[in-house]
């Protein structure tokens, strides 16, 4: 399975990667949403994308949103990672992201997304 | 579902823990914490910290004698009010009253004394004439000797009189520390759970022998760390909750019938109410939650079977509901601060009855924002009394 890590926290990014690698998985990490288009735009598409909802630059609500205007990249499965207190505003549109990851979380955690992830179908989506 | 009903459609992830222990989050029905309202978080704290913390670096604070007559004068004192120490020190608290509310300087004295502690809004007057609004909030001492007995005022700037804003401040800074502590924590983790994997025989479990034990401790102690930090956040959103207040003609004893309806099984309480009916515009679900607290603290602070008293009395103008106890009691210099959020007395039962402090708060609160008041005192023979008192006829005020 291939997946992008999109957070500015350089941490999240190393142990993230790290971390899904070990499950057999190749892992990109972006450090925030513009380099995310850019590996987005010029690397074949991830099976699914976590994006942190805050982020400077280009946010996670702005990034996801962008994704929607592609046909492409609007089916690949979105899981935001969020603190607790993420206000409504930070969301992007329902229905543009698949699940919501509440940080801090314990990395065994994202076995259970990663297998959910398979399963979603995002075709649907408006 | 979001907590408010405002929440997006996706599934989230909730949590779980095992009995083991162990915290598992479920791919599940979306539930992320939406602060419609709430200031957008940031990650770049610096600046939000010094806004924050600004209410609490210019505070006017003085001390007055058991007489009311200015002992101490500070600078943030001074550039409040415009006097210099050598013109406030030996004057009357009255000082900083225009002629209209005088009166109000003996009726803070007053009610401070009585309750040990009184926080207001305060209308006053600079030197120069102005008009100014405070918080303010005055500690009496009354040591038994007698000798030292006198007041202690802070005041804070009123703002737009709703809320201080050290409380609001205390509020973000509590939000921010836990929230700038809670995502390198994650890291942290995470980074000594990707260790503990590679001591591991290679499958993906853990490692064993002397140095995954030292990374079990560590993991041990950040989730312990994340739990507090997560309790602290829920104590904030507790706070934050919007409570309403709707008032509306009541009969208090109903009020107390339905508040000992759940009676909690080792209480013993025995109601001492007037037999007449006892009218009081109140919002009757607070009063009733108010009830509930008191009794539910003297439960919890009493011995098994102990009895409660549950008094009613009339006092006019004003309604007067006690919950007597003979537990462990209260110690005198706690009196106030029980009421505080968060604040859990020095003396604690055998068993830690457990909890986050905020009961006896949302009773302060609650009974606040009917106009009234809430006191704690010791009982002769042991344990406690706690009291509020309740004008008949309030208005609604605020929560």
């Amino acid at each position: 399975m291939n997946v992008l890590v999109v957070d500015d926290s350089p941490g999240i990014g190393l142990v993230l990667t790290r971390y899904f690698a070990r499950l057999g998985h190749s892992c990109t990490h972006a450090p925030d949403g513009m380099a995310a288009l850019e590996k987005l735009r010029t690397s074949p598409l991830p099976d699914v994308i976590f994006v942190d909802l805050l982020m400077p630059g280009l946010s996670g609500q702005e990034l996801v949103c962008e994704l929607q205007h592609h046909p492409d990249l609007g089916r690949v499965p979105v899981v935001l990672m969020s603190g607790f207190e993420a206000a409504e505003e930070d969301l992007p549109p329902s229905g543009s992201y698949q699940a919501i990851l509440v940080k801090p979380f314990e990395l065994q955690e994202l076995d259970a997304v990663l297998e959910a992830a398979t399963s979603w179908d995002v075709s649907s989506r408006d | 579902m979001s907590e408010n009903g405002s929440g997006s459609d996706a599934p989230a992830i909730s949590s779980k823990r095992d009995q083991a222990g162990t915290n598992h989050r479920l791919v599940a029905v979306a539930e992320i914490r939406h602060r419609r309202h709430a200031a957008r978080p940031t990650k770049y704290a610096h600046d939000e910290i010094r806004d924050v913390m600004g209410p609490w670096l210019d505070v006017a604070d003085f001390t007055l004698d058991a007489a009311g007559h200015f002992l101490t004068w500070s600078a943030a004192a001074q550039r409040a009010y415009g006097y210099s120490a050598g013109e406030a020190i030996g004057r009357h608290l009255s000082l900083v009253y225009d002629d209209e509310h005088r009166a109000e300087a003996e009726r803070l004295l007053v009610t401070a004394r009585r309750f040990g502690f009184r926080r207001d809004v305060v209308q006053r007057q600079r030197r120069d004439g102005t008009p100014v609004a405070f918080q303010a909030r005055l500690v009496a001492f009354a040591p038994p000797d007698g000798k030292g007995a006198g007041y202690a005022e802070i005041d804070v700037p009123a703002g737009d009189g709703e809320e201080d804003p050290r409380d609001i401040a205390a509020d973000r800074l509590i939000r921010l520390a836990a929230h700038e502590l809670r995502a390198p924590l994650g890291v942290v983790l995470g980074a000594l759970t990707l260790l503990d994997l590679q001591l591991g025989d290679g499958q993906g479990r853990e490692g064993v022998g002397p140095d995954a034990e030292l990374l079990a401790v560590a993991r041990d102690e950040l989730r312990q760390m994340d739990e507090l930090l997560s309790r602290i956040l829920d104590s904030w959103r507790t706070k934050q909750a919007a409570l309403t207040v709707q008032t509306a003609l009541c009969d208090l004893r109903e009020i107390l019938e339905s508040a000992l309806r759940p009676v909690p099984p080792q209480g013993r309480v025995e109601v001492e109410a007037p037999a007449c009916p006892l009218p009081l515009q109140c919002d009757s679900l607070r009063i009733r939650q108010v009830v509930r607290n008191l009794v539910a603290n003297a439960v919890k602070y009493s011995p098994l079977g102990s009895p409660i008293v549950l008094r009613v009395e009339d006092l006019g103008d004003r309604l007067r509901v006690s919950v007597l106890d003979r537990g462990i009691g209260i110690a005198e210099d706690e009196m106030s601060r029980i009421f505080e959020r968060h604040y859990r007395g020095r003396q604690q039962p055998a068993v830690d009855p457990g909890g986050m402090g905020l009961g006896l708060h949302v009773c302060r609160t609650i009974v606040e924002a009917h106009g009234g008041l809430i006191w704690a005192e010791c009982r002769d023979g042991g344990g406690a009394c706690l009291s509020f008192e309740l004008p008949r006829w309030s208005g609604v005020l605020r929560v």
